[in-house]
């Protein structure tokens, strides 16, 4: 999975959150860094927040929709106003509901590395 | 200068002329005319300053530039020193006026009560002093074209001189009475003065010569007449510019002044929702972390239940926070963009949203009885997430403020056009003067204690929601029937 955030505390629970499934992830800081990461890797799903500086999340979208190779990519705006997400594409709400992030990471997971592993759950 | 005529209707002990203004204090009530207003105020600045000197307390009433120009006569030092001590009391002219004019009339009632509130204070101060006044609101109303008004109010003044027995002197300007249409008035003012302080050309005219010399001169005098009637006229006319530009610069200035304000008052507002706006968005950022940080580690080990309890401290609170800086958001967005925005969805069952809510909540109060009462298909087009929002401020309210003895009743019902959610419970109603708060952003009642959850903004913006849905919250308080939020959704399809 790929996470683009600005910032890093977020990319790292994220990161942390994933991992506690057995997937991996990597993580870029905005747009033209994820674009970057993208040529050479393909991962089964981008959490793209949408307010970072350089290239915002808007606009690496719109990069991948011109491009054949990213158009078909599953992207997880995650954000804080919901409201402002562009229209056409899954919301998740910041705070990240962990529990929420997995089902679509085992939903989008082509490589069989989310597993439905039970966590153990301390109940809030 | 001009020279004072007693007038013999009015002569109470037939000495005739007084020659000078400074025994117009034996005056009851002199009418001065004049040409140009350097006279006037040289005339009553002497007539005052005789009073001042006498120790007699003092009324000026008169319009901005006369107020000046006596006060320019009389000196700025001893006229701020006598407005000081309260020996003098300026007001102005179309002021006092407008307190008892009623329709263009004079009101005598009125006028009465307006005079007893000036003469009573200065009594009140030197019960033994003598009055001494000077108007011209009499010939405010003459300018105007009213002499009707302006003769009564002289009658008037005539029955407060002999009934508080003060001196009074008036003055008109000359140019009124040029010209045939005021001629009789001059009579009808002369006839309710005791003393007529005249320009020479005025007293003069009161011989009628008879002799063809005597024609002669009288038609010389017509032409004078005729020259002082315009030049009268001119004096007027100036004046009346002079007063004109004035309005109009205070007008200006208090328009500018008004302009300033409002822009100031509207940058305040902006930079106040802007700063809200911006703060929130940048308070959340951390606070994710926080909470998703949290949330993991609560998830992901073996700690201890102590530690666990102590994160769910950190998280509880982190919500808590959450909420306001969403309600914040909420406040801000509404007031900038006009409105809280909404995602509608179409047929979204209202009572599942009240389900869900009510479930959530029986969570957080297990020992509160909650009820739910659903009938028909609640199904409308709204935001779900908006509405819900609306449910669990309603229903928090209820849980919070209600008596403990009572049950909270959710209720979702449905007719053909619309969805209603009603949320009830019983217990002390809520005062109608905090009624009228509840709804208004951060007016909450200072004087509540112990609610300390939130900024009091969940009721406002609950009403904003159901507002962007164009639907309707109402509230029901009463001793009997307990506290009941009522709304009204559109199903909107």
């Amino acid at each position: 999975m790929l996470v683009v955030d600005d910032e890093e505390d977020i990319r790292e629970a994220v990161r942390e959150a994933v991992e506690m499934i057995g997937a991996t992830a990597i993580t870029a800081a905005n747009g033209a860094d994820a674009l970057e990461l993208l040529r050479n890797q393909r991962p089964c799903l981008v959490v793209l927040d949408l307010i970072m500086p350089v290239m915002t999340g808007q606009e690496m979208l719109a990069a991948m929709r011109k491009d054949p190779m990213l158009a078909t990519l599953r992207v997880l705006i995650s954000t804080s106003a919901p409201s402002r997400a562009p229209s056409g594409v899954s919301v998740l709400p910041k705070p990240i509901d962990i529990e929420r992030l997995w089902d679509w990471l085992r939903r989008s997971c082509r490589c069989g590395r989310a597993r439905a592993q039970r966590v153990h759950h301390a109940g809030f | 200068m001009g020279t004072i005529i007693r007038l013999p209707s009015a002569s109470r002990d037939g000495s005739g002329t007084v020659k000078h203004l400074s025994e117009a204090a034996d005056l009851a009530h002199a009418v001065h005319f004049y040409e140009e207003p350097s006279m006037l105020f040289e005339n009553v600045a002497k007539f005052l300053a005789a009073g001042l000197d006498e120790g007699d307390r003092v009324i000026v009433i008169a319009t901005t530039t006369h107020r000046e120009g006596i006060t320019r006569c009389l000196g700025a030092a001893p006229v701020a020193h006598a407005l000081a001590s309260r020996q003098l009391t300026m007001l102005d002219a179309h002021e006092t006026l407008a307190t008892f004019m009623v329709h263009d009339e004079v009101d005598p009632d009125r006028f009465r009560a307006v005079l007893e509130g000036i003469l009573e204070p200065l009594r009140a101060d030197a019960p033994n002093a003598r009055i001494r006044a000077f108007g011209e609101m009499v010939d405010v109303l003459w300018k105007d074209g009213n002499s009707n008004a302006a003769l009564r109010l002289e009658e008037l003044w005539n029955e407060a001189a002999s009934a508080h027995s003060f001196t009074l002197l008036c003055a008109y300007v000359m140019g009124n009475f040029y010209g045939e249409t005021n001629a009789p008035g001059f009579t009808e003012v002369c006839a309710r003065h005791t003393h007529v302080l005249s320009t020479e050309v005025v007293a003069s005219s009161a011989s009628f010569p008879r002799t063809r010399e005597g024609a002669l001169e009288e038609h010389v005098r017509s032409l004078e007449t005729e020259l002082h009637h315009r030049k009268g006229l001119e004096v007027a006319l100036r004046e009346a510019l002079r007063d004109r530009s004035r309005v109009e610069a205070a007008l200006r200035e208090s328009v500018a002044r008004e302009r300033n304000a409002r822009a100031l008052a509207e940058e305040n507002d902006r930079f106040k929702e802007q700063f809200l706006a911006v703060l929130g968005h940048d308070l959340r950022n951390p606070l994710n972390t926080i909470l998703t940080t949290t949330r993991l580690m609560v998830m992901r080990t073996e700690l201890s239940q102590e530690s666990n309890r102590r994160l769910d401290r950190v998280i509880s609170s982190g919500v808590r926070m959450q909420r306001m800086i969403e309600q914040i958001l909420d406040v801000t967005s509404d007031r900038l963009s006009g409105g809280i925005p909404i995602m509608r969805e179409p047929a979204h069952d209202v009572a599942s949203l009240a389900a869900k809510v009510v479930a959530e909540v029986r969570l957080a109060h297990p020992t509160r009885h909650i009820e739910l009462l659903v009938d028909g298909a609640c199904l409308a087009s709204i935001d779900p997430e908006r509405i819900e929002q609306v449910l669990r401020t309603l229903v928090a309210n209820a849980v919070a403020h209600g008596a403990v003895e009572f049950p909270v009743r959710v209720m979702v019902t449905a007719s053909a056009r619309m969805v209603r959610l009603e949320v009830h419970n019983g217990g002390p109603p809520i005062d109608a003067d905090q009624r009228a708060l509840l709804f208004d952003p951060f007016k909450r009642d200072r004087k509540t204690k112990g609610r300390s959850e939130g900024l009091g903004l969940g009721l406002y913006i609950a009403e904003r929601i159901v507002h962007a849905h164009d639907g309707t919250l109402e509230l029901q308080s009463s001793i009997e029937g307990g506290t009941r939020f009522r709304v009204a959704l559109p199903r909107g399809y």
